[in-house]
């Protein structure tokens, strides 16, 4: 059963025509349709600029939120997640300095501004990078979490 | 900026999300008035399908979808800056949007002809969902076929002395184009066009 009826139909299709008659149509023949109405061009501007630019910044702002929301869940994740890391410094350390000379594409990521020398890592520091390492598939350590 | 480039085809642009943000801030007062009488004549033919919604819904969900394609690299409407005026982007965005909830609409409505123990679900905080509840009837509605008579009668009348209006209208109601009315009415397009604008000035002080 259809949901319209015949002038519902008839009606919906004369002003779809009547709306792209007006897309086509000439600016002066716009003006003067306004003037005809006697429309305030400004204010109509006004409301229209207004409706799509509120448009605009909504949809940033909510892409924006789920952006950040994203993040902190991958932060959240990362901070939750346990991995077997070596049990001394001493040898977390080693094993971070072993990866970096067989990876040594991966030493910028450590080594920022922050961090220059590897001698200047603390043991959270390294720590943390064998966690990360680990979690993006980098360390070739075992999977199974531990109660560390 | 992202481009694409088909066999034989000029570099095609699109836009970014900052382009079309300062493309919004660009359109001339023509422009604006233009896209807002564009909207509101959809809105109009809509009736029911438009679900409540109204010009300024269609203005911002062409943005949103705009925005959309700006940033994704399939779904959204990517506008070619460098081929297509903003202006002409964003009423393509609303005639491409309007048409989607008219089908939607049509889909619509079968909730109604189900048990909600069929059809009942709970949302995440255990609340019990009834899609009965926001069913359409999907029978005609003769409140909006009244109306739709009444601006149709109205039109009528008002051009009952219009010969080239009244044609027009009886065309357009058919779902003629303006070639097959200029092959067949024997009007000139500059003359349907014309009649065109009589209709729309009226129509336009019932919006």
């Amino acid at each position: 059963m259809s949901k319209v009826d015949k002038h519902e139909e008839e009606l919906a299709r004369l002003m779809f025509a009547l709306g792209e008659s007006l897309a086509e149509a000439p600016a002066s023949d716009v003006l003067e349709e306004a003037k005809h109405n006697h429309v305030n061009l400004l204010d109509e501007a006004e409301e229209v600029r207004g409706i799509l630019r509120s448009a605009g910044h909504q949809y940033l702002q909510r892409k924006l939120r789920e952006s950040r929301e994203t993040y902190e869940a991958v932060i959240a994740e990362m901070q939750n997640q346990r991995c077997d890391v070596p049990g001394t410094p001493g040898e977390r350390r080693e094993l971070l300095d072993s990866v970096l000379r067989e990876r040594p594409e991966l030493e910028p990521i450590v080594m920022t501004a922050q961090h220059r020398n590897f001698s200047e890592l603390t043991d959270e520091d390294v720590t943390s990078f064998l966690k990360q390492l680990k979690i993006l598939g980098i360390l070739d350590m075992p999977a199974s979490p531990t109660n560390k | 900026m992202s481009r694409s480039q088909g066999r034989g085809r000029p570099i095609e642009e699109h836009a970014t999300t900052a382009e079309v943000m300062a493309a919004i801030e660009s359109l001339s007062a023509e422009q604006y008035y233009r896209l807002k009488q564009y909207a509101r004549f959809r809105i109009r033919g809509l009736g029911r399908a438009a679900m409540g919604r109204d010009y300024h819904a269609l203005l911002s969900q062409a943005v949103v979808s705009t925005l959309h394609g700006a940033e994704a690299d399939i779904e959204g409407r990517k506008w070619s800056k460098n081929r297509v005026p903003f202006v002409d982007h964003l009423l393509g965005a609303m005639r491409s949007v309007s048409t989607h909830w008219r089908e939607a609409y049509e889909r619509r409505g079968t909730e109604a002809e189900r048990f909600d123990c069929e059809v009942a679900q709970e949302d995440e905080e255990g609340n019990l969902l009834c899609p009965t509840e926001k069913a359409i009837d999907p029978a005609a509605d003769p409140f909006r076929s009244y109306a739709a008579k009444e601006l149709l009668d109205a039109l009528d009348k008002r051009f009952a002395e219009d010969e080239d209006a009244l044609l027009v209208i009886e065309a357009r109601k058919d779902g003629m184009t303006v070639p097959e009315m200029v092959a067949g009415l024997g009007l000139t397009e500059k003359r349907v066009n014309a009649a065109m604008q009589r209709i729309r000035y009226f129509v336009e002080g019932m919006l």
